[in-house]
């Protein structure tokens, strides 16, 4: 994958969310961005996915542009929230063929062996016929990735997965993801898990209050170039 | 015991309420003639269909229109959504008595139309829609922003999201809000009488004129009202707490 922002800037009122954001990346199949809490990490990857759309600048994600070209990015999407986010009157595998039935319009054969093969894959499948608050938070989210992943999309954003779970659900989900890599697709993640993420990532970008304070591959997890860096890697 | 006992509380408070009332009708007038009120009871029992019908079918067009003005009023045109807004203040500023007399006598002219009742089911029609609007926006409530981020994200289309997503899960906490606004329908129904539709209202204003007995037709015509109303408004109440587990 290959990322590229140029000169991106955010605000929310009158509130400078990012601050003129460059990334030149290339040839990263897990891209892990971190920082304290409010610097700017999900508003970063909602501009990355096309949810919203920054104030200036440009974005491209290989060849597509979060901005100019939203449907086909969006297309090769599967973003996983902080909250699972199912619809909470499905049940989790009503969730995966809502999206592949009836706005996917795949047909009912092919939709129900995709979303057999997706639960299975996420250890998820004795759950599906529960509605998402029969579940556990850690089997929701799981489910959610399974939906994340029904449309075989080439890209999955992950926004903190594991921010609403505890210790013991994290490192379920996070093994679940990790099992995902092998599948080659490409992932753009925000996380506060350094031990997942230094698994996980080969290039991470470090925000600090709005700004990129250092990004490069993983090898700044062990030798990062920035007192900044280096100061939140000592306290987390 | 504990269930045992609230029970039992609330029917000695029903109790309570039951001999002030029975107390009223008894005790009001020297001498109470019910029986004149009672004595066509044919007359009243169409009278208490009339107000069943005129305030289902009120309800039914109430819950049609109210969804659109509430489509209105989610419109990304200001225009359309001005005409929704501004509708909505006007009735919600309108007394009922006003309305009834607007739709019959004005709208009737207007459309050609010299049917009470259909007109009287379009005043009532009018008025309750913008309360039926506010009840679907109070549902809509119900939705978080993530999901309409999750449709987004999969390109739903406005159909898509409504059929799907939106309405699905407004239909529960509506429920006891359309069984609320049926009650005030109910109610609403009695002004009718002014245009002389034949409810319950008008029927025993009626019979109690003719038999000079305005006070014993008034304890009816409230009893007759309560008949309706309470059980609605504990319906709604279960169905509310039922909805809430």
């Amino acid at each position: 994958m290959k990322l590229n922002v140029k000169d991106l800037t955010k605000s929310y009122g009158k509130t400078l969310v990012l601050n003129n954001i460059n990334i030149d990346i290339e040839n990263a199949s897990a891209i892990g961005i971190i920082g304290e809490s409010g610097c700017g990490k999900s508003t970063l990857l909602r501009q990355i996915a096309g949810i919203e759309n920054p104030d200036s600048g440009e974005i491209f994600i290989n060849k597509f542009s979060p901005i100019s070209d939203k449907k086909a990015l969006q297309e090769n999407i599967g973003y996983v929230f902080q909250k699972h986010n199912l619809f909470p009157h499905l049940t989790i595998r009503e969730n995966i063929l809502l999206i592949l039935e009836k706005i996917k319009k795949v047909d009912k054969a092919s939709a129900e062996r995709i979303a057999g093969s997706v639960l299975r894959q996420l250890f998820i499948e004795s759950e599906a016929n529960k509605l998402p608050n029969e579940v556990s938070g850690g089997q929701a989210q799981r489910a959610s990735i399974a939906r994340a992943l029904a449309t075989n999309p080439q890209f999955i954003f992950l926004d903190e997965p594991t921010a609403a779970l505890d210790p013991i659900l994290t490192n379920e989900v996070l093994k679940a993801v990790t099992g995902l890599k092998k599948d080659g697709r490409d992932f753009i993640f925000v996380t506060h898990e350094i031990a997942f993420l230094r698994e996980f990532a080969d290039y991470v970008i470090f925000l600090k209050e709005g700004k990129v304070c250092e990004y490069g591959n993983a090898s700044c997890l062990i030798s990062p170039q920035t007192p900044e860096l280096a100061e939140f890697l000592k306290i987390h | 015991m504990k269930k045992a006992n609230k029970i039992i509380q609330y029917l000695l408070a029903g109790i309570l309420f039951a001999a002030v009332i029975g107390g009223a009708l008894l005790f009001t007038t020297d001498n109470p003639r019910y029986d004149l009120i009672f004595g066509d009871s044919k007359m009243l029992l169409q009278a208490l269909f009339n107000t069943l019908y005129i305030s289902i079918i009120t309800l039914i067009c109430s819950i049609i229109l109210g969804f659109i003005f509430f489509l209105m009023m989610k419109s990304q045109q200001p225009f359309i959504k001005a005409v929704a807004v501004i509708f909505k203040e006007i009735v919600m500023g309108t007394p009922l008595l006003v309305m009834i007399f607007l739709g019959v006598y004005v709208l009737g002219d207007l459309i050609h139309v010299s049917n009470k009742v259909v007109l009287g089911i379009i005043a009532l029609t009018l008025y309750m829609s913008p309360y039926l609007a506010n009840a679907y926006e109070s549902a809509l409530a119900v939705i978080d922003k993530d999901q309409y981020t999750v449709m987004s994200i999969y390109h739903f289309n406005g159909f898509q999201k409504y059929r799907y997503v939106i309405i699905p899960q407004m239909i529960k906490p509506l429920i006891p809000s359309i069984i609320n606004n049926l009650s005030s329908i109910v109610k609403g129904s009695a002004l009718l009488k002014i245009v002389s539709v034949s409810e319950i209202s008008y029927v025993i204003t009626v019979i109690s004129s003719k038999n000079w007995a305005s006070i014993e037709g008034y304890y009816v015509m409230w009893l007759s009202y309560l008949i309706i109303t309470i059980p609605l408004s504990l319906l709604a109440q279960y169905i509310g707490k039922k909805v809430s587990k």
